[in-house]
């Protein structure tokens, strides 16, 4: 039992490294950072001495030797622009990020259970095929264009809601929608699939012959076994919210880690660039981390059998 | 099995799918020859007519979809953003398949260590969003068309390396393998003659939930101003050009966001009922 967590842990530890190592010589491939940073018109003295002043006149493994001791004592380097520590994004970010975030995970996981649910219990009906058509729509709206919606009609139609900015909790509801919106469809698909499949298992023929309610069928027997293919998936689906962070962000100027990332890339700014990577990097494994533990807690057979990937 | 297939044939196509069909038919023929065709050039400026409202909103048939903030012809960038937007999508949807199968073969070839290796990639694809790969690359690279392409294509290779493996450790056990083996037949030859066309379903149904994928991929890349440069243009930037005109001029953002939606809801759909044809195909039971 100790073994598969620790196991598990290992694995993540390690994936994290490989993570950090790839984007750091990733982010190294062009020899010439000076000339990006600074600009195509900069001169070579200025560019020798942005190397010197960063670091990136020694070799390669020596610049990843220094950044990798400095990371695990919490230093990440500094930012090419206003040479305060990379670190400070995240400090000063983080919050606004995990604000939206959270928001915009419960809203999915409030309307996209009890979509799944529903369709399933009604399936082949027409309120399973609403449902579905409704999720195969949402699934199929970026996140940008259905973002842009939500402000034309909330905000410059209706004149309801703020369009852009974060100072108050109106400020959230726009951007906390589209990403519950977005991810709530493929949560509504996948939680149907898990639901039809418990319910077309012999133990729910079995409740039903005994006689038991239709409702406590479904309340005590179908739904707890479905729920655990449901929560992995939600774990999982961490990755995909990365990507709907970074694009909320930027739609609704909403001053998070994902609008610094992109403000960063544009920029040229690669210590931060840096930082926000291994900050998005170790949200999903340490997600995928947790599903993988709660999986073992919740389902004996997958640590004993030593799970289906190893 | 018989009768699901006959009722289904019976039923006829839903108009959903009809729909599907013409619109990505429609779509298809605009990027193909709709630019040749286009009234005004992508860039060409009419400065008498800033911000002209489409037909449907009271304007001219000068300019059916309107124009944006100097003047630009909405519906002529529009078909070109569409051929680049398709083109991209396509040509990335296939780089995807051929490197992910070719590892995803070379896996199930060769076993032992090189297999452990490619899976071991695979696995860590899966374990980052893929969106932060694309954006470190395309910190540090110029974000040239190629660049881009190479990028988009990159994107979901681990799945088709995934699926491909374990189909080919599958046609391995049907035997017609072992049989074309000990006729002296080359390998590449059996991989490409005899197991591709045999596993092709499966993977033209993991393209057709790639394709809509990366369309998201580009578009949404686009749209954070890190994928197409101009002068060229996507669905994507067009939209991103239009966000902040929203408060006057909609349609700038409407148009280009509608044909995103629509093809990426019409290859879902169809790419789902060929999922329904290919279990119902494939299932054992």
């Amino acid at each position: 039992m100790t073994g598969y967590f620790l196991r598990r842990t290992l694995r993540a530890v390690i994936t994290l490294w490989v993570a950090v190592t790839f984007f750091f010589f990733l982010l190294r491939v062009d020899v010439n950072i000076g000339l990006l940073a600074l600009n195509m018109n900069a001169s070579q003295e200025a560019i020798d001495s942005f190397n010197t002043r960063w670091g990136f006149d020694k070799s390669l493994l020596d610049q990843y030797w220094l950044w990798i001791t400095g990371a695990l004592q919490g230093d990440f380097g500094y930012s090419f622009r206003d040479a305060r520590p990379a670190a400070d994004w995240v400090a000063e970010r983080l919050p606004k990020t995990l604000e939206l975030s959270l928001a915009g995970f419960a809203l999915m996981i409030v309307i996209g259970v009890p979509a799944g649910l529903a369709a399933a219990i009604r399936n082949g009906t027409a309120t399973d095929r609403t449902i579905m058509s409704l999720a195969a729509a949402g699934y199929s709206l970026p996140s940008f264009v259905l973002g842009l919606a939500l402000m034309y009609t909330f905000a410059v139609y209706l004149q309801l809601l703020p369009s852009t900015g974060s100072t108050s909790f109106a400020h959230l509801i726009l951007p906390a929608a589209t990403y519950g919106l977005t991810g709530s469809a493929g949560i509504a698909r996948f939680t149907r699939a898990a639901m039809l499949e418990v319910l077309g298992k012999p133990y729910i023929a079995a409740a039903r012959a005994s006689g038991a309610p239709p409702a406590a069928v479904v309340l005590r027997h179908a739904v707890p076994n479905a729920a655990i293919p449901v929560v992995t998936m939600l774990g999982f689906s961490v990755g995909q919210l990365v990507g709907h962070a970074v694009i909320v962000e930027t739609v609704f100027a909403w001053p998070g880690l994902g609008q610094a990332l992109i403000s960063a890339v544009a920029n040229r700014d690669l210590a931060v660039v840096q930082v926000l990577v291994v900050v998005f990097a170790t949200f999903m494994i340490g997600a995928n981390l947790l599903v993988d533990i709660l999986y073992g807690v919740l389902d004996p057979r997958i640590r004993t059998a030593g799970g289906a990937n190893g | 099995m018989v009768e699901v297939t006959t009722v289904r044939k019976a039923a006829g196509t839903p108009w959903s799918l009809r729909l599907a069909a013409g619109w990505l038919i429609l779509v298809l023929i605009l990027a193909l020859v709709g630019p040749a065709f286009a009234p005004y050039g992508v860039n060409e400026q009419d400065f008498a007519a800033r911000f002209a409202p489409p037909v449907l909103a009271g304007g001219t048939w000068a300019h059916p979809f309107g124009t944006d903030q100097i003047g630009r012809d909405l519906f002529s960038r529009l078909i070109n953003a569409i051929r680049i937007s398709l083109l991209l999508a396509l040509l990335g949807t296939l780089i995807g398949m051929v490197i992910g199968s070719v590892l995803g073969m070379i896996a199930a070839h060769f076993r032992g260590w090189i297999e452990d290796v490619i899976m071991a990639l695979v696995d860590f694809q899966a374990a980052l969003p893929f969106i932060i790969f694309a954006i470190a690359a395309l910190a540090v690279f110029e974000a040239g068309f190629w660049t881009f392409l190479l990028i988009l294509g990159i994107a979901g290779w681990e799945r088709y390396a995934r699926l491909v493996r374990a189909l080919v450790l599958q046609a391995q056990n049907d035997g017609y393998a072992d049989a074309l083996d000990s006729l002296g037949a080359h390998p590449v030859r059996i991989y490409l003659w005899h197991i591709l066309p045999n596993i092709f379903g499966a993977v033209s149904v993991q393209m057709t939930i790639n394709f809509p994928e990366t369309i998201l991929l580009e578009t949404g890349l686009s749209f954070l101003g890190i994928g197409i440069q101009p002068p060229h243009t996507s669905l994507g930037l067009l939209v991103s050009d239009g966000r902040p005109y929203i408060f006057q001029a909609i349609w700038l953002v409407a148009f280009p966001g509608a044909a995103i939606f629509l093809t990426t809801l019409s290859v879902s759909l169809l790419g789902d009922r060929a999922r329904d044809r290919a279990d119902i195909l494939t299932r054992k039971d």
